[in-house]
């Protein structure tokens, strides 16, 4: 089995797994009067180990699941969870972040893209969305809660994943100027 | 290489993005009988047991997770219900004190209807000190002259009489409990008619003693009430205030022994018979009459 194919496969199981989680038993907890949305944490941790085309890909599979098993607009989820991988694969090719902390800015990010990219498409659908200082208050809160468990989750993540993960970027780029590779400086 | 790295990555984002803006558009402009609505719909009745199973399994972790934030929850909860427990309790003390004047005030009203003492003034008044000793013989009341309370005024509670008033000041008064050793009632037995006259029992506080005449029967039981007149002419009292009942009748010294209806003990409100004074004899200054 290659490598693209193992990674698909756990992929695919952590994509199906975290949204049963989600709809069964997270959604259903109340920590400080909000629910903690696990998805864009997936999302988001996954582009960031994986990069930005599996990333991409994940999100606009756990997105159209999610339209699917809520009965919401199809697409919506799929094109900003699709936007929340890509972002995070690409935070991870281009500066490749090794602070212990950035998993948490990362769900902050991403929770925040998803609830607010998700109202903004909503009105521009026409659909009319409230907005009011509670649900900036529930916005917020929300991300608040994310943030606070994106640590673990992505540390899960990262442990389904360990096997199937490509190559980090810092060690390739580390390596190829120890082994006497072009520079991307010096490439024509 | 890296080119092609790059056309592919961007490919693969362009193509998701146009994927989910057509599904978007398709979604939004079909109706809920659609094709994509019959997806949904049909992925609802895949998912449906799947999800029910899922949930079932993870009952008890779910649980788990509910019983910390019950926990965490807990303290404040707590606090919460203390506070709320303590202002219940407060209520209901006044309730309770509220249900308490209440009935004293029917027993008093219904005092009032069938002693007929309509003819006098009634003042209800709260009683707000006893006297310290034992005998319970003083108690004082929150009204006085400024009222039109007036010494010798009669007082009773819903039960029966409690005594008159020996001395006013402009805003309490002092009365005269019927136990006091000074106090004597012109007094009549119910049942038989008989004339007496009520006095405390020596060495008890809630016990009367009444003399009656000789030769007159009286039994356990009877009801005894004011007489209203004396000898000497009108009472200070009113006639048929209860006062008490015979409990025992000692045949060989003649004694009969009335339990005050009146429980001096456990006086709250009570009310003065503001203008008895006009029906009565004069009453001396800060004393009481001895019989009236």
């Amino acid at each position: 089995m290659t490598r693209s194919v193992n990674l698909g496969l756990r992929l695919a199981a952590l994509g199906f797994v975290s949204f049963v989680l989600q709809l069964v038993v997270v959604s259903q907890i109340s920590i400080l009067g909000v629910a903690a949305d696990l998805t864009p944490l997936v999302v988001a941790s996954a582009g960031f180990l994986t990069g930005a085309v599996a990333g991409s890909v994940f999100g606009f599979g756990v997105g159209l699941f999610v339209d699917l098993a809520f009965v919401q607009t199809l697409g919506i989820s799929s094109l900003l969870f699709t936007l929340i991988g890509y972002a995070a694969g690409r935070l991870r090719e281009l500066r490749a972040p090794d602070a212990p902390l950035t998993p948490i800015a990362l769900g902050a990010g991403a929770t925040a893209l998803a609830l607010v990219g998700y109202g903004v498409i909503e009105f521009m659908l026409g659909v009319s969305t409230p907005v009011s200082f509670h649900l900036l208050s529930a916005i917020c809160e929300a991300t608040l809660l994310n943030s606070l468990i994106a640590l673990p989750v992505y540390a899960l993540v990262r442990r389904c994943l360990i096997g199937a993960l490509p190559e980090d970027p810092r060690r390739r780029s580390r390596r190829a100027y120890t082994t006497g590779g072009l520079s991307p400086l010096s490439r024509p | 290489m890296y080119d092609k790295t790059v056309r592919r990555r961007r490919a693969v984002l362009g193509l998701l993005v146009a994927l989910s803006i057509i599904l978007l558009s398709a979604f939004f402009g079909e109706s809920s009988a659609g094709p994509l609505g019959s997806i949904q719909a049909g992925f609802l009745d895949v998912f449906a047991p799947i999800q029910e199973g899922v949930s079932t399994v993870l009952t008890p972790v779910r649980d788990v997770i509910d019983s910390i934030d019950d926990v965490v929850h807990a303290t404040s909860q707590r606090d919460e219900y203390r506070r709320e427990n303590r202002a219940l309790l407060a209520q209901n003390a006044s309730l309770q004190a509220d249900r308490r004047d209440y009935l004293q005030l029917a027993k008093l009203f219904k005092l009032d209807q069938e002693a007929n003492i309509s003819s006098y003034g009634q003042l209800t008044a709260q009683v707000i000190s006893e006297s310290p000793n034992f005998w319970y013989s003083h108690v004082m009341i929150d009204v006085g002259s400024s009222s039109g309370v007036r010494q010798g005024d009669v007082v009773v509670d819903g039960d029966g009489l409690v005594g008159r008033v020996s001395t006013v000041a402009a805003d309490a008064a002092e009365v005269t409990l019927i136990t006091d050793s000074t106090s004597a009632v012109a007094a009549r037995d119910a049942t038989s008619g008989v004339w007496g006259i009520a006095e405390p029992a020596t060495g008890s506080s809630n016990e009367l003693l009444l003399a009656f005449p000789s030769g007159q029967q009286v039994t356990p039981g009877d009801l005894i009430v004011t007489a209203g007149t004396t000898a000497n002419g009108q009472s200070e009292y009113p006639p048929d205030i209860p006062i008490g009942r015979v409990t025992a009748v000692d045949s060989s010294s003649g004694d009969i022994a009335v339990e005050p209806d009146a429980n001096v003990r456990q006086l709250e409100l009570v009310q003065v018979l503001t203008s008895s004074n006009q029906h009565g004899s004069s009453a001396k200054s800060g004393a009481l009459v001895p019989v009236s």
